[in-house]
């Protein structure tokens, strides 16, 4: 069902409801509008992700409050500069074993663009071209940004990993 | 092999490696090859607190304002701040009207000092160098001018990129574009450039000596050991040496994805049996995905989204298919592919059901529903869709009663059935005809006409019923199932709201029937929602506020 993909990575884009229902109710009044732009054999859940996308962009961004800036120049600075005494397995072990909410929180402190990526990517399913054409970005910003993303999720997985005693801090 | 799949955001990482007072010529012959490497160079200024200018020519202002919140980051906010400013070569390189290489190096030293004293970390800029091609710029003042930028631009916390449009400067502009940039950005890749010829003696003398020197050096440049000049030159990463660690790192992130090509993604499988360190990088990366993809509580849509959302579309698109303005069309650029666009359908849009997917499933699907209904046979349904045949197709036995507005109508056929009937709103295309009360399998029900170039259209409210429909083809749109017969050359669509049935018949074909259907039962129930809303929201859209069953709402919380 569309509808329910839509309203989940509207969420996501919005992290309010409200705002997420309204911008799901616009995408599909002017999807329904422009219909005759929509290219028949193209990927129909792709198009619809463009609309809300730009959509978003145009209306909601300059309404809701401007995302959290990471700076992350930091964020690589400290993965870079932790030593990393445990192996890969442990690692492993340690992101599968944090709670959900963990994740949540980690994917809520991107600043959208890189949520967006990391949710379509990695909750939707979307491949990297698909991805462009909903952001209208060549497909390298896609891989950047997401590499980018995962590298900041991965440093907050391992600080909460850390602080709930999953793994050990280092020494 | 897609370049950009491979290279395009390596080449923002490697833009990002460059050190600090670089100038560098980015030489491009696609809008998007420019803005792949134009727009990181800007964002990462913003992002290391640098001021930067970007002096657009062949682009407007807008277009590359665009570019850069296409990137993701907020453009407005920079602008606002003062970080970044997009400006024209008539503000620049041709103030007064004509370009003067002085006058330029002025403003180059002014705004680095202003930077500073503005308290950012340095001056970053780039400019599309097409302005030299508007007035029959002397060949020598171009190339006077990048040569003495880099004697500047190393003695100024200032990094420029020049931009050079290959379809629009000659070979010979561009020949002396490569000599006067120590780096090149090309290809999507950022190189160190064996051709640069340094400032001292560029600008006196081309003469043979020194130009076998020049070579010379650079033989020797490139001889020295690659770490030694890993900081000025990048890999283009999957092209280029797979056993370099930066381009191996590069494609961690592709590789988890599966979405590098089987060559290269068996490169890496390779590297990583004999590299620990790699094989742990791709093992966190792995889980990181896994975190986030085995994210279980996603966000679904509440029931009431999807009546909403009917509501809405078919609130204003009713008659505005097409002829909307372009400017903020979703795929503007698409090819008008048909001059008379297809009847959009939100049942498509909605659904994903694949019985949808064609014709040919299409067809199989009336197979399937002649199948159940020669299954039905005896049964209630049939004696039902008999009945719902002959009310739609028998006009003379069962002529519409009550005529008017649609308020009109609705009160009327409400007064004569005894409970209240929605009298939905179905698009330009169908006009009410009128409405009358009649009998279906000895149930009390009302019915709807409405008129069209279509043909007719027939509504049905049937008041505490349940079809026998659990045997026939279902159709889920959100919470609500629709179910499709088909008989002689008619098409009806039954569904249920709580204990009220509905059916909507028609000749004109099943997925414009079940768009009907859908705008019908959206209206409906948007009407049941703002029935429990309406002592408290006054003035509401009239239009919504339709006549409604009361145990028809309470049906459908």
């Amino acid at each position: 069902m569309h509808l329910d993909l839509l309203y989940n990575s509207a969420v996501q884009m919005t992290r309010n409801v409200a705002d997420a229902q309204d911008l799901v109710q616009e995408t599909f009044v002017k999807a329904y509008r422009f219909f005759d732009k929509f290219k028949t054999g193209t990927n129909c859940k792709a198009w619809l992700f463009k609309i809300m996308k730009n959509n978003f962009i145009n209306t909601f961004r300059k309404r809701s409050k401007e995302p959290v800036k990471v700076d992350f120049e930091d964020v690589e600075a400290t993965l870079e500069a932790k030593p990393e005494p445990e192996g890969a397995g442990e690692t492993q072990h340690a992101f599968d074993e944090l709670v959900e909410d963990d994740v949540k929180e980690a994917l809520d402190e991107l600043p959208v663009e890189f949520r967006m990526v990391t949710v379509l990517s990695d909750i939707e399913g979307f491949t990297y071209k698909e991805i462009a054409e909903v952001l209208d970005c060549p497909i390298g910003t896609v891989r950047s940004r997401l590499s980018r993303a995962r590298k900041f999720l991965q440093s907050k997985l391992y600080e909460f990993a850390r602080r709930r005693g999953i793994v050990k801090p280092n020494q | 092999m897609d370049r950009n799949e491979d290279s395009g955001g390596p080449l923002a990482d490697a833009l990002g490696r460059v050190e600090p007072n670089a100038h560098m010529c980015l030489i491009y012959e696609s809008q998007e090859e420019q803005f792949a490497a134009a727009v990181p160079f800007v964002r990462l200024g913003l992002e290391r607190g640098e001021q930067c200018i970007y002096m657009a020519e062949e682009n407007s202002v807008d277009t590359v304002l665009a570019a850069m919140r296409g990137d993701g980051f907020d453009v407005d906010a920079a602008v606002r701040s003062g970080a970044f400013k997009v400006t024209t070569e008539k503000e620049t390189y041709l103030k007064e009207g004509s370009f003067d290489p002085d006058r330029m190096l002025r403003f180059w030293r002014e705004a680095a000092d202003s930077a500073e004293a503005a308290g950012f970390r340095g001056l970053r800029a780039t400019g599309e160098m097409t302005w030299a091609l508007q007035n029959g710029l002397r060949f020598e003042g171009l190339t006077e001018y990048e040569t003495r930028l880099n004697e500047f631009i190393p003695a100024h916390p200032v990094s420029a990129l020049c931009q050079y449009n290959r379809r629009r400067f000659s070979p010979e502009l561009l020949v002396e574009a490569i000599r006067t940039h120590p780096q090149l950005v090309f290809n999507d890749t950022v190189c160190t450039n064996p051709y640069y010829k340094a400032p001292e003696g560029f600008l006196e003398s081309k003469e043979p000596r020194q130009e076998l020197q020049r070579l010379l050096d650079t033989i020797l440049e490139q001889q020295r050991p690659k770490h030694a000049r890993r900081h000025d030159e990048e890999s283009p990463g999957p092209a280029s040496d797979a056993n370099s660690e930066d381009s191996m790192l590069d494609l961690v992130t592709p590789y988890v994805d599966g979405e590098l090509p089987k060559a290269v993604a068996d490169r890496v499988a390779r590297h990583i049996k004999g590299d620990p360190e790699l094989r742990r990088l791709v093992a966190v990366e792995r889980a990181t995905k896994r975190a986030v993809s085995t994210l279980t509580s996603r966000h679904s849509a509440p029931v009431h989204l999807e009546a909403r959302v009917r509501a809405a579309v078919f609130g204003t698109a009713g008659s505005g298919v097409g002829d909307a303005p372009a400017a903020d069309a979703p795929a503007a650029d698409a090819p008008a592919a048909d001059p008379k666009p297809a009847r959009p359908s939100l049942w498509r849009l909605l659904s994903r059901s694949p019985a949808y997917a064609s014709a040919a499933a299409a067809l199989a699907l009336g197979v399937a529903l002649a199948v159940a209904i020669t299954l039905f046979s005896g049964r209630r349904i049939t004696p039902f869709v008999a009945d719902v045949y002959a009310h739609h197709t028998d006009l003379e036995r069962f002529p519409v009663r009550f005529e008017g507005d649609r308020a009109a109508v609705g009160d009327q056929v409400s007064k004569a059935v005894g409970f209240h009937v929605p009298v939905p709103e179905l698009g330009d295309e169908l006009a009410l005809a009128g409405a009358r009360k009649c009998r279906l399998c000895g149930h009390l029900m009302a019915l709807i006409r409405y008129t069209g170039d279509e043909g007719p259209i027939s509504f049905f409210v049937v008041p505490k019923t349940r079809l026998p429909v659990r045997r026939l083809e279902k159709h889920r749109l959100g919470d609500t199932a629709f179910y499709a017969v088909k008989h002689k050359e008619l098409e009806i669509v039954f569904w249920q709201e709580g204990d009220v049935s509905y059916a909507m018949a028609g000749s004109v074909g099943e997925d414009r029937l079940l768009d009907l259907a859908c705008q019908a039962c959206g209206q409906v129930r948007t009407a049941c929602g703002r029935m429990r809303e309406v002592h408290r929201v006054a003035g509401s859209n009239p239009a919504m506020l339709l006549p409604i069953l009361p145990h028809a709402a309470a049906g459908t919380s």
